[in-house]
Parts: C-alpha cells; structure tokens; sequence
C-alpha cells in the first residue's frame, strides 16, 4: 500500500505524463468543439433517410413503417427513383422487401451502420416476428420498438454542416487517445524498474521487495491516475454538453478498461530493451496510429477498416474503445459493446502478462 | 564476509572479469581500484545478482547470492554511480522511499530518516526537490538514500564523481564514520587518494583481473620505487644524466624539455643528499628539488605499465 502511495504521488507530480494524459486531449476537446459548435449530442441525432422498394414482405414493411419518424424517415420508391436517390445521397439506403429483405447503400458510415444494424436485428428475430405479424399483427409495435432502441435517442438536428453523429466520432475517437495516452505513465513505470534501464531501477531493484508487490503497486498507481485523468475529460465533455445518452454506467467500465489498456500497452513497450527515445518514438507513434484508425483525424476510418479488415478493428485498443462508445450511445448493441470489451480485456491481459514477464526479478546481461 | 571466487563475466568478446578473485572481512573499508572501464562496477553489479556471469561464485554472508535473496538485500545498502532519485520527490521524501524498502515501521524509519539527513548534512535542504540541488548536494542526498536504513555492509560506487572537493571530504570523512559505526564498506573509486585515504585494504584492478591487493603500505612495498626525486630546471649533459644513473640506489633517470629531472630511487636513505652533492660538484645550478614517497598510481604504473590515470 506504501508503494502504491508514493508512487501515485510521484507520478501525479510529472508535469510531462500530466500535459500528454489530461491537458492535452482537453485541448483537443476544446478545439473539436469550437469547431463543431454544440451539434454533438446523440439525443439530438437525425433520422436516417432511407428507401423503401417494396417486394411483398408486408411484415417487413411494416415493421419499417413503425419505426418511420424517429430513427428512419423512410420513403417508398420505386427501385429506379431509389437507385437514383442513392446516387445523389438523397438516402442512406435502400430497403429491399422481399422474403429476406436486403440492403443496399454506397458508403460506410454511420448512418449506413444503423440501417445495416436494423436490418441484421430483424433478421436475427426474423422467426420470432414473423410469427408476431401473422398471429398478432398488433404485436409488431413493440417488437419495431425492441429493434430500434437506440432510436430513442434520434431526433432532427443537423449544424456546421456535418452531421452529429459524425462528430460524436470525433469525440469518441478523442477518449480513446486519452486512454492509451496512459502508455506514457505505464512505460515511466517499467522504465525505472528494470534496472539495465535506468539507475533508479538498478537502486529498486537491490531492495528487497518482492517484484510482484512491485510491479502491481505500479500498475495500480499508474491506473489511477490515468483512469482519474481520462474520468476529468468526460466530465469536461460534459460540461461542454455532451451527454452520451445518459448512460454513464456503461461509459464507465469502458474508461476504465481502456485506461489499463493505455497502462498495460506502455508497460508492454516500456519492459522492452529499447533506447528509453526509440521506446517514446514507438509509443507516440502506435497511439497516434491506432488513434488514427478509430477515427480521429478521419471519423469514418473506422468503417473502412471495418469494412477492408475487421480484424484490424478487433485487435485496436482504440477502435475497440471507440466501438464500444458506439455500441453504448449510437447502436444501442449491448452484443456489441460486451464483445469490445472482451477483446479489450483480452489485449489487456496479452499486454499485462508479457510485461511482467520482462520485468520479472532477474539478472541481466549487460547494465 | 564476501567470497569471490573465479569470476568471469563476458560481454560478447570483450572480458569483463577475468576469473576475478576477492575476500571482504568484516568490519573493514575495501577500496577496488582500477582506472575506467577495469570492471569494477562490473564486480559489483554481479556482486549483488545484477548481472549474468559466465562462471564463479558469489557469497555474501556465507550465502549464494541470488536476485531473490531478500534476506541478504535487507543486510546491503548501495550507493550507484550514477545519482538514483525521484526528481519529484522532496530531499526527505526520497530519502524515507528508498528506506522504507527496508524498513516498514514508520516510527523506526523516521528516526533513520533524521539521521541519515543528519550524517549527510542535507537538515537545510529536506524540503527541497533534487533538481534544486548542486551536484555535491545531489550525491550526498544519493549517499543518504542508500545507507539510511543502516545496512551491515555498504556498497558504494564512484561516490565522489563530479563532487567537488568540499563535498568530497565531507563525504569521504562519513564513510569513515559509517564504518567506525559498524558498517562493513566497500568503496569503488579511480581517485587513487581518495582510496589511499579512506581504505583499510585495497585491491587494484585492470582488465578484469585483480592485479595487487593488500593495505596501501603493503601495496607500496611491492614496488620498487621507494622515493622519486625531481630537480627543476637543470642544465646537464648525457654525461652528468648517466652519472646520476650510476649512483646508489638509483634505478630510472628521465629528463625532459622542460630541463625537469626525475630519478627514481629504491627505499635507501639520503638519498636526496647523494644527488644533490653530485650536482653542486659538477656546479649545476637547479631550481626547486621535490622528494615524493610512491603512491598507488606508481604501484599501478609499475605494475601494469601505464598510469592509473589513463
């Protein structure tokens, strides 16, 4: 407890650590939304157009029809006038009713993304819903409602001209930097226990303290502060109006599973036997990188990869954090957003173990 | 107290120690001298389970050393060449860190703390974070860091590096207390009169081997120079030079541009007399004369050829 206490104090001391994992993703919050004005609220999200060609799914259609308004503003069409409609981005999508309906869009985003996730949900229900609108026509109320959850969160709006939704990518994509930026006080910390690496490891390491009181006593400290540092940007988004659908709850776990995602990840690269410069150049670098691929400089990166190489998506802490951010406050996909937080844990874990492993009491073989 | 016996370490071709050999008696000051790079820190670093070595072995009170030999760890208290302190910690905070690694009882470890504080003269500066330091300050705040919880043996490592000499004998006179206290202390240094001054037994050190080791006399006696004479700004001739050569006891003649005279003498007696009276006989006229008793970088000259200093 001792050493989790000084560490922690020490490490809340580091102007360095301080500046790359609280100001400066708040400098960034501040600077998307200057530029975004206050259109980023997910309870203001718009309805997504979309066409409808009909081709005999009654059931179907009006499961579509029930959820027209608030998610879709959906438009009846023929296939040519929707084809055309699509082509100058007057829909999102096109809806084909036929026995098993389909869908047809042009992009990635994420308004396609929320069309693509109605359709997968009335498939994935298909039997169930069949038989609701056969025996209970009635019934297909609350089962339009059961698949558009999310919709309650939809409602017109669109400012700067960008979508909401768009820059709530943005956002995302921001928090998920601010947790891997915990890399930085993850590799301080494993710097200065190995002792070929710095004169203050070599001076711990001659102590006789068990390596595993150690190594935790670091990684609880260096959580901390990140998972405190990453909990101060929320409520600064907060403050600049962002809600995330009111469910902090679940934006909780993710904030805290992605700070030691950050924490483990640079105690992953901080273990290794690197130039202590070469080690900071990789980790800026990856976090930037991974960053960049969950969508900070481009917010429909995401989708692309998602789209090219989804395993790309499934091993990126940061897509992974800013994927469930999604799953929460956009798709509503509890499936969805469990799975991230699986894959995050498992990355975690890979990161965690293999540090300790490298930090591990030992001799070395040069100092 | 610590045996070492055979030890050789290589880092790829270059060897580091060369079936090193040492034995530390309790209670002693040990100096390893050996210019840069003979493998002293070397020796340490295996010494405390640091580092890997190809063959030997280490006991440290009459035990193997290993990396998890706590037990032993608890005994030792070492002070790194290079200053090893949290730069956001204050003069006292990282002084009660580093021995609260080996001391949990707060009350205890306070009163250690003071002490240490105390011994290092640093009572004014506790407060003070290490980058407000001066480099002497820094070192002593390093020495106070790593005797504070007041170990049986003390290991310290170039501890007087880029000190300046104020702080050098304020430092040098505390290790000298550490060991009247009860400390067994073993002190790595290149400053040839820092380890004549302060030790006990000295080994020398090159190449990784142990070349000469006993007490500074014993070491001084192993050579042949018993005194060096210098004659400043003397006119002679090679005839005059040679003559010199032949005198008693004389062993090595040199005399450089600057007309300075340099004869290194066995241990005799007057045998600055002898010289003197040649010159004044032959009506050389000199300048100041200087009688040197051998030190350790003439034992280190001697025995290796080349200067400690090198």
């Amino acid at each position: 407890m001792r050493l989790y206490a000084i560490r922690l104090l020490q490490l809340l001391r580091r102007k360095q650590e301080g500046f790359w994992g609280l100001l400066f993703p708040i400098v960034m919050a501040t600077l998307f939304f200057v530029s975004f004005g206050n259109g980023v609220d997910p309870e203001k999200m718009s309805a997504v157009p979309a066409a409808l060609v009909s081709r005999g799914n009654q059931i179907f259609e009006r499961l579509l029809q029930e959820m027209d308004g608030a998610v879709l503003n959906l438009n009846p069409m023929e296939e040519e006038e929707a084809l055309e409609a699509l082509a100058h981005g007057e829909v999102k999508g096109i809806f084909y009713s036929e026995e098993e309906p389909s869908l047809t869009v042009t992009s990635l985003g994420i308004q396609e993304t929320v069309l693509e996730t109605l359709l997968r949900s009335y498939l994935e229900n298909q039997t169930m819903i069949l038989q609701i609108g056969e025996q209970n026509p009635a019934g297909l109320i609350p089962a339009a409602a059961q698949i558009s959850r999310y919709g309650d969160y939809l409602e017109s709006a669109d400012i700067n001209g960008g979508s909401m939704e768009t820059n709530l990518g943005y956002f995302y994509a921001l928090i998920s930097m601010a947790c891997l930026f915990g890399a930085f006080l993850g590799m301080t910390c494993a710097t200065e226990m190995r002792a070929d690496q710095s004169p203050l490891a070599l001076r711990r390491s001659v102590a006789p303290v068990h390596r595993l009181s150690l190594v935790l006593a670091e990684m609880a400290a260096a959580f901390t502060v990140q998972f405190g540092n990453v909990c101060l940007l929320l409520l600064y988004l907060r403050l600049l109006g962002l809600s995330f659908g009111g469910k902090w709850a679940l934006l909780l776990p993710v904030c805290a599973l992605g700070s030691m995602a950050g924490v483990a990840f640079g105690m992953f690269v901080g273990s290794a036997k690197m130039r202590e410069g070469f080690k900071n150049t990789v980790l800026i670098g990856s976090s930037l990188l991974m960053s960049f691929f969950a969508g900070l400089m481009f917010v429909n990166m995401k989708d692309i990869v998602e789209h090219h190489a989804p395993l790309l998506n499934r091993i990126n802490p940061a897509a992974l954090i800013a994927d469930a951010f999604y799953s929460i406050s956009i798709y509503d996909n509890p499936e969805r957003y469990r799975r991230n937080l699986f894959l995050l844990a498992a990355i975690t874990s890979v990161f965690v173990l293999t540090g300790f492993w490298r930090l591990r009491r030992e001799r070395y073989e040069s100092l | 107290m610590i045996h070492i016996e055979n030890l050789v370490k290589r880092y790829g071709e270059l060897l580091a120690l060369d079936h090193f050999n040492l034995d530390i008696q309790e209670g002693e000051i040990f100096g390893l001298l050996g210019p840069n790079g003979s493998g002293k820190t070397t020796a340490i670093n295996c010494l405390l389970a640091l580092l890997k070595f190809d063959k030997g072995t280490i006991t440290v009170f009459g035990k193997q050393m290993q990396p998890d030999s706590y037990g032993l760890k608890r005994q030792i208290g070492v002070v790194p060449q290079n200053v090893a302190v949290f730069e956001q910690m204050t003069v006292y905070e990282n002084i009660d860190y580093f021995c609260g690694l080996y001391v949990p009882e707060k009350g205890k470890r306070r009163e250690l703390v003071q002490d240490a504080i105390q011994f290092t003269g640093l009572e004014d500066y506790k407060k003070m974070m290490p980058r407000k330091l001066s480099g002497g300050l820094l070192r002593r705040l390093n020495i106070a860091c790593g005797i504070a919880h007041r170990p049986r043996l003390i290991i310290m490592d170039e501890p007087t590096v880029a000190v300046d000499p104020q702080s050098r004998n304020r430092i040098l006179e505390g290790i000298v207390e550490l060991n009247r206290n009860g400390s067994t202390i073993i002190y790595t240094s290149h400053y040839m009169e820092e380890v004549e001054q302060i030790c006990s037994r000295i080994v020398i050190m090159d190449h990784g081997r142990s070349i000469a080791e006993g007490t500074p006399e014993e070491l001084k006696q192993m050579i042949k120079t018993g005194e060096t004479i210098v004659v400043e700004k003397a006119e002679l001739t090679q005839e005059q030079q040679a003559d010199i050569a032949n005198l008693p006891h004389v062993f090595r003649v040199e005399y450089d541009r600057e007309r300075t005279l340099t004869v290194k003498c066995t241990s005799a007696q007057h045998n600055v007399v002898r010289i003197l009276n040649y010159l004044q006989g032959q009506g050389v006229t000199f300048g100041r004369v200087l009688s040197e008793l051998p030190t350790l970088n003439d034992v280190f000259l001697e025995l290796t050829g080349k200067e400690l200093r090198d």
